[in-house]
């Protein structure tokens, strides 16, 4: 059955070239930020990369465009519609839907990472730095498509996930408590960003993770029928 | 079974009143009324997909809208949705992985409907009447569902499948199914179903047989069609029956009314000799909908209506014509608010 329950969103993502487009967009702006760093000859190309371009704008559309393509550009209660129809469980529909967009973001943002921070090259050791910014960056990732998914069960056509990218915008620019409840402020602590609250960097990835359990339980919880 | 106690259940304009029914597997139930009536919302009810104000709703021993329940139920109604971006036999194998039945050929399921060409269609590309068809043919032939719900089975459905709906949907009852359908169509209800529940703005009002002489002919009468070849000569001779209450023509198409089945149908057979006609279609009329409901909820206006008929006949009838037999009693009206019991 779970099988069953991940065959329609993944198919919305393989069967729609149209999907890809905004993901390879965003791609395609954070390598050439990566390949102007590295024209510029500094010494922490991939930190300004990851601080600025990717990690404040490429990752949240990158995982905003995961989430749409998945949902089929619908709500996420009326993007399983079609698999409740035929004798699922909404929720599992729904929380099978969220997993399969927070591993999608990682994956694709994590392997982005791997390929930006030796491109726009990094200060210390190359391969220290690409790890750890891939584990983060897919981490961000995650947050920020289960945040998306659970703004997804708003508004008949998901208009919610649009809300949830202005939150994100709105709290987690500053360094203030609201940006404890939105992964900008976390993403950014973790790749070497101003923290939000001052708080320590691990507790900023403890965040991230339950921001993705969160999340994803609200967009569960939220699609009971 | 399914199991409706003091159900209510409310959905934008349209509000159930309680509702206390058994349905019981085996036979093909009709929820005959509109959508303003609350059929299309009790099915959504049974099936989990509209939320129980009061009251439960058990299927098959679950609670309606649990998992347990939920592969079990069917759920057809008119905006049916199939996986978007699966071909036919992808979102079949969907099914049956999430019903959790063995394996069965994809063509022979959809060929039960007819429609066994859009096996391998893309769900994206097909028309609201074939997406129906599809859905139904699942529903039909799933061997894991015992309850299957179908909003208005001839409504949206791909020509193909119409012809096989009843015979399949009879079958899947025999097979020991719940088999419930929601329709506003009397003569749909009667042609398919075995028991017929009447709703009227949100309450049951009755729940009886097809052959219930108020489901059969409503509070007019008996009303017969006939196509003949000479509808004058037919009217003519029918006009002069003690058993014909009214005669109409329009064109070749005679319209015979009267109080009971088979004293009219012979009047029409000793019309037809005496006139010499041939008859090229005689077909019983249902009532409408509005006449029906009229009749089911003991609608005051309507029961007025059909005493000053039944008075002015009398006046006006010939002292030597025999009185006409009295119409057969109806069955007892539920309690209004609450609607018990099985059908009788």
């Amino acid at each position: 059955m779970s099988v069953a329950l991940v065959r329609l969103p993944i198919a919305r993502l393989t069967r729609a070239p149209r999907a890809w487009l905004p993901v390879a967009g965003w791609c395609a702006l954070s390598i050439l930020m990566a390949v102007l760093e590295r024209t510029r000859g500094t010494t922490a190309g991939a930190d300004a990369v990851l601080l600025g371009v990717f990690g404040s704008i490429a990752l949240p559309f990158i995982a905003f465009s995961v989430v749409t393509a998945m949902t089929g550009g619908a709500s996420l209660i009326e993007s399983g519609r079609g698999v409740v129809a035929l004798g699922a469980q909404p929720q599992r529909v729904a929380a099978f839907t969220v997993g399969c967009a927070v591993a999608t973001s990682a994956l694709v943002c994590g392997l982005l990472a791997v390929l930006l921070v030796p491109l726009a090259g990094a200060a210390g050791n190359a391969a220290t730095d690409t790890a750890s910014s891939a584990w983060i960056v897919a981490l961000g990732a995650g947050a920020y498509a289960a945040a998306f998914a659970a703004g997804a069960t708003v508004g008949p056509r998901g208009g919610g996930r649009a809300a949830a990218l202005v939150i994100d915008w709105m709290l987690g620019s500053g360094s203030g408590a609201g940006a404890l409840l939105v992964p900008r402020g976390h993403v950014r602590n973790l790749l070497g960003g101003a923290p939000p609250y001052d708080i320590a960097q691990w507790k900023s990835a403890v965040a991230l993770a339950v921001m993705i359990a969160l999340f994803a339980a609200v967009a569960s919880r939220r699609t009971s029928r | 079974m399914i199991e409706l106690a003091a159900m209510t259940a409310r959905s934008g304009r349209v509000a159930l009143s309680p509702i206390t029914q058994r349905i019981e597997p085996g036979r093909v139930v009709a929820l005959l009324g509109t959508p303003a009536d609350g059929v299309a919302l009790v099915l959504a009810a049974i099936a989990g997909r509209e939320a129980v104000r009061s009251g439960t709703i058990d299927v098959m021993g679950a609670r309606a809208g649990a998992a347990a329940a939920r592969r079990l139920v069917a759920y057809v109604p008119i905006d049916a949705r199939l996986p978007d971006a699966l071909r036919v036999d992808e979102a079949l194998r969907v099914a049956r992985e999430v019903r959790g039945e063995p394996p069965q050929g994809h063509a022979d399921r959809l060929g039960a409907l007819g429609v066994a060409p859009l096996e391998r269609r893309a769900v994206r590309t097909l028309s609201a009447e074939e997406v129906r068809a599809v859905a139904l043919a699942e529903a039909v032939t799933s061997t894991a569902a015992r309850v299957i719900l179908v909003d208005e089975p001839y409504v949206t459905m791909d020509p193909r499948a119409v012809p096989l709906v009843a015979k399949a949907l009879r079958a899947r009852a025999a097979a020991g199914a719940c088999v419930v359908v929601a329709t506003a169509s009397p003569r749909e209800a009667h042609d398919l179903a075995e028991d017929v529940m009447v709703f009227d703005r949100g309450r049951l009002v009755r729940r009886s047989p097809p052959w219930d002489p108020v489901l059969v002919d409503g509070p007019r009468g008996v009303l017969f069609r006939l196509i003949a070849s000479d509808a004058r000569a037919l009217a003519s001779a029918l006009a002069q029956d003690a058993a014909v209450r009214r005669v109409e023509t329009d064109g070749r198409v005679v319209l015979a009314q009267g109080e009971l089945r088979l004293p009219l149908a012979e009047a029409i057979a000793r019309a037809v000799k005496a006139s010499g006609v041939d008859i090229e279609l005689m077909r019983s009329e249902v009532p409408v909908l509005d006449e029906l409901r009229a009749a089911a909820a003991g609608d005051v206006a309507g029961a007025y209506r059909a005493a000053m008929d039944r008075a002015q006949r009398a006046a006006h009838r010939p002292p030597s014509s025999p009185p006409p037999p009295r119409p057969p009693e109806p069955p007892s009206l539920p309690p209004p608010g609450e609607s018990t019991g099985d059908a009788p």
